[in-house]
């Protein structure tokens, strides 16, 4: 994701991520919640992740990781047909620590630079922006017809050369159409993007304007703390909590969802006579967890309860076909009229008959005799006799036979006739909600009652079907009816079920990652103001002290200034007391105390080490500030000098005259307007004019002994030279690239007089003993013998006429300011 | 000037806060403390060590403790001896010495020249 457009965000997200595995190491929290609490600090995506089953990882991306953007001085502000400079007008100043002050009467457009700065670094001006239509109109010069520009040039850590920052308009263009770009040293224009400063700026941003002022305090309490605590850098842990928060709340909102939903369906089920419904009930309890493969089920009609079965079987239940009855009636009759046509014929006795006449011809055989025995007369039993005996056996036989036949066929169809006759269905027993099956019962038992004899079986058949088969329609009729009403009120309140099934079960399953979701952005809000607080504590005593110094006789004292509440309840605590009663800050401070007391949060913020940039632009702290404040603020203002470039635009000759009486070493430029829009811009007072002046006084001063004076002045001198070798040095540091804690040590190392000047000369202290040899071959023996009295004059008397020496110690300061 | 005149005229800057002099009564003070401390200290070598005063600062402040019958005044004069350097130099990296600083460092100065002209 290199084209992601908040890059720095990402490598804020991976460190925030970083310091979070750090506090997870001792936390109490589960393995399952270490990773949401990662994920959610990581980023929305990893999250989402995170809850589908991802374990979350630290990617280590490169491009990401990307070093935190380098240190930056300020070289230059230069202007063309912005607010009140028409033509162009550049603001040079000295990379490096050290105080600068822009004076100028108001109108000289001196603010205009500081705004043209902000503009360029931050892409908006906090004085212009959210104003009203004429400061958005009145951004551009009115004198100016051609192009307007605003540049900043950078003296960038450990790159040698200047970095231009520019936007840039065409004649008529709108403030928002301007075309930004950033040009390091000997590249080509590129979006200044590049530079890597935008969270930077959002964090510290080093500008702060006399409205700016007024409003820090004045627009709400959330807003002072959001820009206290974006410096903290803890907005990813906010977010992740947030993340977790909102993910949690929308599971739980689901929930809660899917409850209310299976109440509802509770209430319909509850209306429902039907014994689905109250299968589904029982599976859905009031305060317990569903069971959902149960109601799944009965919502499926995979299992179906008893009622509704017995009323389906009723439904389809049947007593038979009257066809098959009636043709089996007609059998049956037809078996019986053959049994009864046979029975005439005596089937019994043609059989005896035919084995009587069998045993008689075997007889006749045996003996060969023609008498008779059974009539004794003799011949009987001739040979015609046997022939006609064996023919009637014959006959006999036949009868027998087919009574047989015609007995055994009736037997069957009795047999089949009586089948039909089939046991009611259980279900008739049992009996179904909505139908009554007495009748059907009844008619069904009289059914059953079956006749031995077949003429009275199909008798039986033949009246007593048709009114059970009747009576067996209605019940059936009416069993469907009742199967069919309960479907209808059913099948709705089961689609319902059907599709709030899903949603229980999201519940059911996510119901344990709600509490692993509370838990994680539980722990991770706590450890938020736990870290905080830690990383606030250094702050608030900054802020504290920096109050001490602005306070000067104001009554009122900071006693504390803390970060409370989260979200939408957060705020930064400003507890005062005045005269030992305790307040709100806002409430009890002077416009001019409030002023100062924003300025104290304000500094400590933008000087934080951690910050890029080492300048800090202040437009207008002096307004509403009385004298002893002012000298207030000028001691804090050298003190952040010390580490930082700061530089204060003013109107009010009070803090130039109060650095001066401090003795605080300070560039000042005089910003005068001309005709048209002219600015001229000039060095109204150095470091190094400023002690050579104070020599000048030194000399023409009569309170002073005369030896005094002239024991003073060598040491005044030397810090003149001092001074112009400090500024040269960082300023030839700087511009080889070396980095800036690297150049401020160098300038701490740099003691004696000589190791001063061979850091001014080479940028190296370690050359002070060619500096002399150097001095004299380069300006002549006389510059030589200056700092050679410079060394010794600012330890003993000496002899050197004290005017002499100062103009030879401007000559030679002003030679080494010119170096490059 | 003795050590002590030009002790008196830097607390006569103090005290004042010159105006006239613009943010260099400090410096000046500073300076002529400094430079009343190292002719007190020349002085005493004279008598105690004599030679020392032309070694290095470094030198005679290592030697002071074993000279100077007062050791915790050797140790004070030590270290308001290195501030005034420091003091007197032209500084990026140090505010210049408040007024409290240069009557502590004017005490010490002061009981060094009692201790040496005693």
């Amino acid at each position: 994701m290199v084209d992601d457009p908040v890059a720095s965000s990402g490598v804020q997200g991976e460190a925030a991520a970083e310091l979070v595995l750090d506090r997870l190491v001792g936390s109490e929290l589960g393995e399952r919640e270490r990773e949401l609490v990662l994920a959610a600090v990581l980023g929305e995506e990893s999250l989402t992740g995170c809850l589908a089953g991802d374990v979350p990882r630290r990617e280590a991306r490169q491009d990401r990781i990307a070093a935190a953007p380098p240190a930056v001085f300020m070289t230059q502000i230069a202007v063309e047909g912005l607010r009140g400079i028409g033509q162009r007008a550049e603001l040079g100043m000295s990379p490096g620590p050290g105080l600068t002050l822009v004076v100028g009467r108001n109108g000289t457009g001196k603010s205009s630079f500081a705004e043209a700065a902000e503009l360029v670094l931050t892409g908006s001006c906090s004085r212009w922006s959210g104003r009203k239509k004429v400061w958005e109109d009145g951004w551009a010069n009115l004198h100016h017809k051609g192009p307007r520009t605003a540049e900043v040039r950078l003296a960038v850590e450990g790159q040698p050369g200047q970095t231009l920052l520019a936007k840039k308009w065409k004649p008529n263009a709108a403030l928002k159409e301007a075309e930004a770009f950033a040009q390091q040293p000997g590249g080509k224009q590129e979006s200044i993007d590049v530079l890597g400063f935008d969270s930077a700026l959002t964090i510290w941003r080093p500008f702060l304007s006399y409205s700016e002022l007024g409003s820090l305090l004045e627009e709400g309490p959330s807003r002072l703390y959001d820009a206290i605590s974006r410096i903290l850098g803890l907005d990813e842990w906010v977010d992740g909590e947030q993340r977790l928060n909102q993910v949690r709340k929308a599971m739980e909102d689901d929930a809660k969802e899917a409850r209310a939903e299976g109440g509802r369906i509770r209430q319909q089920l509850n209306e429902l006579e039907d014994d689905r419904a109250e299968a589904v009930l029982a599976a859905l309890p009031i305060r317990k967890s569903p069971d959902l493969d149960t109601i799944r089920a009965l919502v499926a009609g995979e299992v179906i309860p008893a009622d509704t079965a017995a009323l389906d079987a009723l439904a389809s239940m049947s007593p038979g076909d009257e066809d098959v009855v009636a043709s089996r009636v007609e059998i049956l009759r037809l078996a019986i009229a053959d049994v009864e046509a046979v029975a005439s014929t005596d089937a019994g006795r043609a059989r005896e008959l035919a084995q009587l006449l069998e045993r008689a011809v075997k007889v006749h055989t045996h003996l060969e005799d023609a008498h008779c025995p059974v009539c004794d007369r003799k011949d009987a039993l001739d040979e015609a006799w046997e022939a006609a005996t064996k023919a009637r056996i014959h006959d006999l036989k036949e009868v027998a036979k087919r009574a047989d036949a015609s007995a055994r066929a009736l037997a069957a169809a009795s047999q089949e006739a009586r089948s039909l006759i089939a046991a009611p269905p259980a279900v008739l027993g049992r009996g179904a909600p909505g139908v009554e099956t007495g009748p059907l019962a009844e008619v069904w038992a009289e059914w059953r009652r079956i006749p031995d004899d077949p003429s009275e079986l199909a008798d039986h058949l033949e009246k007593k079907f048709a009114p059970l088969a009747q009576e067996a329609g209605a019940l059936r009729t009416a069993a469907s009816e009742e199967a069919k009403r309960r479907k209808d009120a059913w099948l709705p309140i089961a689609a319902r079920i059907q599709s709030w099934v899903p949603a229980a079960e999201k519940a059911r399953s996510e119901a344990s990652l709600i509490q692993l979701l509370k838990n994680s952005a539980t722990w991770l809000a706590a450890e938020t103001t736990t870290v905080r607080n830690e990383r606030f504590a250094p702050i608030a005593k900054e802020v504290h002290s920096v109050w001490e110094i602005l306070r000067q006789n104001s009554s009122v004292s900071l006693d504390r200034v803390t970060l409370e509440g989260t979200h939408t309840r957060r705020r930064v605590e400003l507890s005062v007391s005045v005269d030992d009663i305790a307040g709100q800050a806002i409430a009890v401070m002077s416009q001019g105390e409030l002023h100062a007391l924003a300025l104290s949060l304000f500094l400590p913020r933008a000087t934080l080490k951690e910050s890029p940039f080492r300048f800090i632009v202040i437009d207008d702290p002096v307004q509403s500030m009385d004298a002893a404040r002012v000298e207030g603020l000028a001691q804090l203002l050298g003190s952040a000098a010390i580490t930082h470039q700061v530089i204060v635009f003013t109107h009010d000759e009070r803090l130039r005259e109060a650095a001066r009486r401090l003795g605080l070493p300070a560039r000042v430029l005089e910003v005068s307007r001309g005709r048209r829009s002219k600015l001229s811009i000039r060095l109204l007072h150095h470091p190094v004019a400023d002690y050579l002046d104070d020599a000048r006084a030194v000399v023409k001063s009569t309170e002073l002994p005369q030896e005094a004076r002239r024991r003073v002045i060598p040491g005044l001198c030397r810090n003149a030279l001092e001074a112009a070798c400090d500024e040269t040095a960082m300023k030839r540091m700087l511009g080889k690239g070396v980095g800036h804690a690297e150049a401020m040590a160098t300038l701490a190392d740099s003691r004696t007089v000589l190791e001063r000047m061979a850091a001014g000369l080479w940028g190296d202290p370690g050359k002070a003993g060619d500096v002399l040899s150097h001095v004299n071959r380069t300006w002549g023996r006389q510059a030589g013998d200056c700092v050679q009295a410079l060394k010794a004059g600012a330890h003993k008397l000496i002899d050197d006429d004290p005017l002499a020496l100062i103009s030879a110690t401007d000559r030679l300061a002003n030679a080494i300011l010119q170096l490059q | 000037m003795k050590p002590v005149e030009l002790l008196n005229i830097a607390r006569t800057l103090t005290a004042n806060a010159d105006r006239q002099l613009g943010g260099t009564w400090g410096l000046a003070a500073a300076l002529l403390l400094r430079q009343a401390l190292e002719d007190t200290l020349d002085e005493f070598w004279v008598s105690a060590l004599p030679g020392a005063e032309a070694c290095s600062g470094r030198v005679q402040l290592i030697c002071l403790p074993f000279y100077l019958s007062d050791k915790r005044l050797a140790a004070e004069t030590a270290s308001a001896w290195s501030r005034l350097s420091t003091v007197c130099h032209h500084s990026t990296v140090e505010m210049p010495p408040s007024l409290v600083d240069l009557d502590n460092l004017a005490a010490t100065v002061e009981r060094l020249i009692a201790a040496v002209t005693a």
